[in-house]
């Protein structure tokens, strides 16, 4: 075999590890939304500078803390399990953070962000969602519209769509009211 | 041998043999014996300059394109979008390899454009799903895809691309708590190629730039990857660090023609100008005899011991081999230097010496190549030491408690003396040229 012909032959690995590697992100995210099950976790108030970065939204859950079990101390970037619990409204919140992935129920695979001073056993995570990306000429309008919904007592209230699967999280939809966003930005037009 | 000198030689030979200096023969053996000079013509230069450029402009405006974020497009449409740029370089970089492999510009070109590619595709995968942003985990992926078009495309770029990337990679790694040692593992994947490159030829354009990347990458690595400052230990390190780069410059790349293709003797120039100045200031060492135990730092402490080492050997190695002994005494001295200064600041617990030490050190340094600067008369050279010497002469004034008439008058004897020598020198080669 010619030098040129095994180098052919190698590149052709190298070409399908290329492929692979984001058509192996794909999958996974696409086999999650299709067999993990759906949660709605409500999104807190942003700080309206830090809202919208390029051409994506910020998004950070309502719920800031996650109790932590009391006997264990956790550490920043360590990896945690976050149980999540669904509340009388629907809505999804996460009831405590465990070091062993759990054998039964939902759960997401999270770091430590902060450890919580004031509250001891409480942790700050990092989940592994935190933007919802847009097209940039409907971006200042649901920029808008994003700070509107997630400003405290206001009407129309805004929650993402996760899907969960084996503590594996894709965010489907950002919702503002019942509506995505992209549709209320649109009936807000008319 | 340089190639200016060859091709000099060559001009030469026909009249050689026209005026029976030397036989055809001998011509010919001669020609035999040093090769073909491959000389690029400057047409083949430009077509590689704007093959990387046109491969990373269209590349860049894919990536745009990508990015508006199309919500009228469906997943799977996005889906395909996202590899389709990565399988046209890919069919590009297969067909150079197959058909064009000879052609600079061409491997260069579809290197270039296939190494945006896998990030383009990478990120819109991310856009498309909403993943987060994990900058660490996006980089590293994407040079590990990318490094070894280096190999398979003999191309310069992905290595450039690379050699920028891992110290960034790692600092970011770092600061989210990552091992950031593991820099080392992921320059080992660089190391083949440009030793391949090197043993090729070591001054050739593609071989200058990497050198030149990894006279830039290494120092910073090394600050990213040091656990502590505060043993004071960089000290040792970074003057052994800059030593070596002089001294594998001198040793092995000392035939380079022009200026920029010396990266290891210019780093080593400018990092031991630095670095002596920085030590010329007392509270650099007056840091030291307050910090912790030395056991602490231990990973810290070989590599000062292994560079330190190194840089003696090779010390030892260019004492035998230089004829001129000048500078290459200056550049042996100073991780002895160093390592003295940090034993005294340390033990003796008195920074005032080791800061006189490098005070004596950068003076006696600039006074040395203006002197051969004017030996020599080349103004750059008196021009650089000018620099070094009002360099310290004007951080010492401002550490010192000398009085405002003093500085005043040391100000105007340097401004003096820098147009004193630029004078006498360019009436000289006046005088000279005539």
């Amino acid at each position: 075999m010619n030098k040129k012909k095994l180098t052919l032959i190698l590149f052709a690995f190298l070409a399908i590890i290329q492929v692979a590697t984001p058509l192996s992100m794909i999958v996974r995210r696409e086999l999650t939304l299709k067999h993990g099950r759906a949660f709605r976790f409500r999104i807190a108030p942003v700080d309206p500078y830090d809202a919208f970065r390029g051409r994506y939204l910020m998004l950070r859950l309502e719920q800031n803390l996650v109790p932590a079990p009391d006997n264990i101390k956790l550490s920043r970037h360590q990896k945690v399990y976050a149980i999540i619990k669904e509340d009388a409204d629907g809505f999804a919140k996460f009831d405590h953070v465990e070091l062993q992935s759990p054998d039964e129920g939902d759960y997401i695979e999270a770091r430590v962000l902060y450890t919580n001073i004031q509250e001891n056993n409480a942790v700050v995570l990092k989940m592994p969602f935190d933007r919802y990306y847009i097209n940039e000429k409907l971006a200042p309008e649901a920029e808008i519209a994003y700070q509107n919904a997630t400003r405290r007592g206001s009407k129309e209230k805004a929650f993402i769509t996760v899907y969960v699967k084996s503590g594996f999280a894709v965010v489907d939809e950002l919702y503002i009211g019942d509506k995505p966003i992209i549709e209320f930005i649109k009936s807000q037009r008319k | 041998m340089n190639k200016k000198a060859i091709k000099w030689l060559y001009s030469e030979l026909p009249e050689l043999v026209k005026k029976s200096i030397i036989t055809a023969d001998t011509a010919k053996n001669i020609k035999k014996y040093y090769g073909e000079v491959s000389v690029k013509n400057k047409r083949d230069v430009a077509l590689i300059i704007f093959g990387i450029i046109g491969a990373l402009l269209i590349g860049l405006g894919i990536i745009l394109l990508l990015a508006h974020n199309w919500e009228e497009l469906s997943r799977p449409v996005r889906t395909i979008l996202s590899i389709l740029p990565l399988i046209i370089g890919q069919s590009l970089a297969a067909w150079t390899i197959n058909s064009k492999s000879d052609s600079t510009a061409w491997r260069e070109g579809t290197a270039t454009f296939l190494t945006i590619s896998i990030g383009a595709s990478i990120a819109l995968v991310a856009q498309t799903y909403n993943i987060s942003g994990n900058p660490p985990r996006f980089f590293l992926t994407w040079m590990l895809l990318a490094i070894p078009l280096a190999y398979f495309l003999q191309s310069c770029v992905p290595a450039l691309l690379y050699l920028i990337a891992i110290p960034v990679w790692t600092a970011t790694y770092r600061y989210l708590g990552g091992n950031q040692h593991l820099f080392w593992l992921l320059l080992i994947l660089f190391v083949p190629y440009y030793w391949q490159l090197l043993k090729k030829n070591r001054y050739s354009v593609s071989s200058t730039l990497l050198s030149w990347g990894i006279t830039i990458c290494i120092p910073i690595a090394i600050g990213i990857s040091l656990k502590s400052w505060s043993t004071e230990l960089w000290i040792i390190i970074y003057c052994s660090i800059v030593a070596i780069s002089y001294q594998v410059g001198e040793l092995w790349f000392a035939e380079a023609v022009s200026g920029w293709k010396h990266p290891y003797r210019r780093m080593g120039w400018m990092g031991s100008f630095l670095l002596s100045l920085l030590l010329s200031f007392d509270e650099v060492w007056d840091s030291i005899y307050s910090s912790n135990q030395l056991t602490e730092y231990f990973p810290e402490a070989i590599l000062a011991a292994l560079t330190a080492v190194v840089s003696l050997i090779l010390f030892g190695v260019l004492l035998t081999r230089k004829k001129s002994k000048l500078f290459t005494m200056f550049f042996g001295m100073l991780p002895i230097l160093a390592t003295s200064g940090w034993v005294i600041a340390r033990y003796m617990e008195n920074p005032v010496i080791p800061a006189i030490i490098f005070n004596i050190y950068l003076f006696s340094l600039s006074v040395v190549i203006i002197t051969a600067g004017i030996k020599e008369m080349l103004l750059s050279v008196v021009n650089i030491g000018m620099f070094m010497l009002s360099a310290l002469i004007v951080v010492r004034f401002f550490d010192s408690d000398m009085s405002i008439l003093a500085r005043g008058i040391a100000f105007i004897v340097i401004g003096v003396g820098f147009l004193t020598a630029n004078f006498v020198i360019i009436k000289r080669k006046g005088l000279e040229a005539k």
